[in-house]
């Protein structure tokens, strides 16, 4: 039962069923700035330090470094990775962690050390958020040692719209 | 009688032309001497040698490193530093990282240093297929070092860059843009 407690997973709606029509955001052009830009050609990478912001449709990524991995033919962007005081914010809803990754073909965001997402007065945290952009929910992992913490307000101004 | 006074007059007057005939060559031919036609065009203030075609190899240890061509090429030797223009730079890539070729209006190559300072609509096109566009890249030979404190723009399949500043390297091709970095990734690689 603890086994099954630990890797429980709590999955939570984000949004109405209109949000899902909004799939697509991936398709829409990376756009990232930043203080400082390295790349290496070899590697196919290219790293932005420095107030990083990077938006795709109507998310917006705020991080201290940002790692772009590109592959294919075409360059495309195959993985985004952030470092440091990452911010996600999608219309009212905002994700906080110390670290995630975003995979553009996937549209999904994996966040770790202390995630939390917050809507309104709604609050989620556990060890592991996964965020999926187009559907605009969340799947929160608990950690061998931690659980899943909620914190929902039914009646509040948001209510429909759970972290 | 008078036969005889109009032959003396007849060689009077032959005398006169032939004299005038004589002093007519030597007036032609100092008028020559004094300005002869310039068949070389003149060099300018400052300039030592100029060339046309330019064409500058360096190599390390047997290798080509980079080429450096031009339209134009005028040589002052008491600052050491050939003007070019009409200039093409041709590095060459190790390890497979292929040749970049970098066009500008104009070039200072340094003699002493080897160092190169491109100027005036500086545009670098890599064999992989993107591109950098600057007012002004230095090429600094010791560290095979591409720099510019300029505005810049990079363009690959799928991406554009911009940034203040920049360092590239030329034989790993590791570039950084120092600030105000801007970029957009398209999906696809429209």
């Amino acid at each position: 039962m603890r086994r099954i407690v630990s890797c429980l997973a709590l999955l939570l709606a984000l949004a109405t069923a209109g949000n899902a029509a909004q799939g697509g955001a991936n398709k829409e052009p990376l756009k990232i700035k930043s203080d400082t830009l390295n790349t290496d050609n070899d590697k196919k990478t290219a790293i932005f330090e420095g107030k990083v912001v990077a938006r795709q449709g109507d998310m917006t990524l705020y991080t201290d470094r940002l790692v772009v991995s590109y592959s294919g033919p075409n360059n495309e962007v195959s993985q985004v990775e952030a470092f440091g005081n990452v911010r996600i914010v999608q219309e009212e809803r905002q994700a906080t962690g110390a670290h995630g990754v975003y995979d553009p073909k996937l549209a999904r965001i994996i966040l770790d050390g202390n995630p939390k997402v917050v809507s309104g007065e709604d609050v989620v945290t556990g060890r592991i958020i996964t965020y999926y952009v187009n559907e605009q929910k969340s799947v929160v992992t608990s950690g061998p040692k931690e659980r899943v913490e909620a914190v929902i307000h039914p009646g509040g101004k948001n209510a429909g719209a759970k972290p | 009688m008078h036969n005889f006074n109009n032959f003396k007059r007849f060689l009077g007057v032959l005398a006169v032309v032939a004299s005038l005939l004589v002093v007519a060559t030597i007036l032609f031919r100092m008028q020559q001497e004094v300005a002869p036609k310039l068949s070389v065009r003149k060099l300018p203030l400052q300039v030592d040698v100029s060339l046309q075609k330019f064409h500058y190899t360096e190599t390390k240890q047997g290798i080509k490193r980079w080429e450096l061509t031009a339209e134009r090429a005028d040589y002052n030797k008491q600052a050491d530093i050939s003007y070019l223009s009409g200039v093409i730079m041709l590095v060459h890539g190790a390890g497979g990282v292929g040749d970049l070729q970098i066009t500008a209006q104009r070039a200072e190559y340094h003699n002493g240093t080897r160092d190169v300072v491109l100027t005036g609509d500086v545009r670098g096109k890599s064999s992989k297929g993107y591109q950098f566009f600057a007012p002004r890249v230095d090429y600094v030979a010791a560290r095979s070092l591409l720099k510019s404190s300029e505005r810049v723009r990079m363009t690959d399949i799928g991406s554009e860059l911009e940034g203040t500043g920049m360092e590239y390297y030329t034989q790993t091709r590791k570039f950084k843009l120092l600030k105000d970095v801007s970029a957009v990734y398209r999906q696809g690689g429209e």
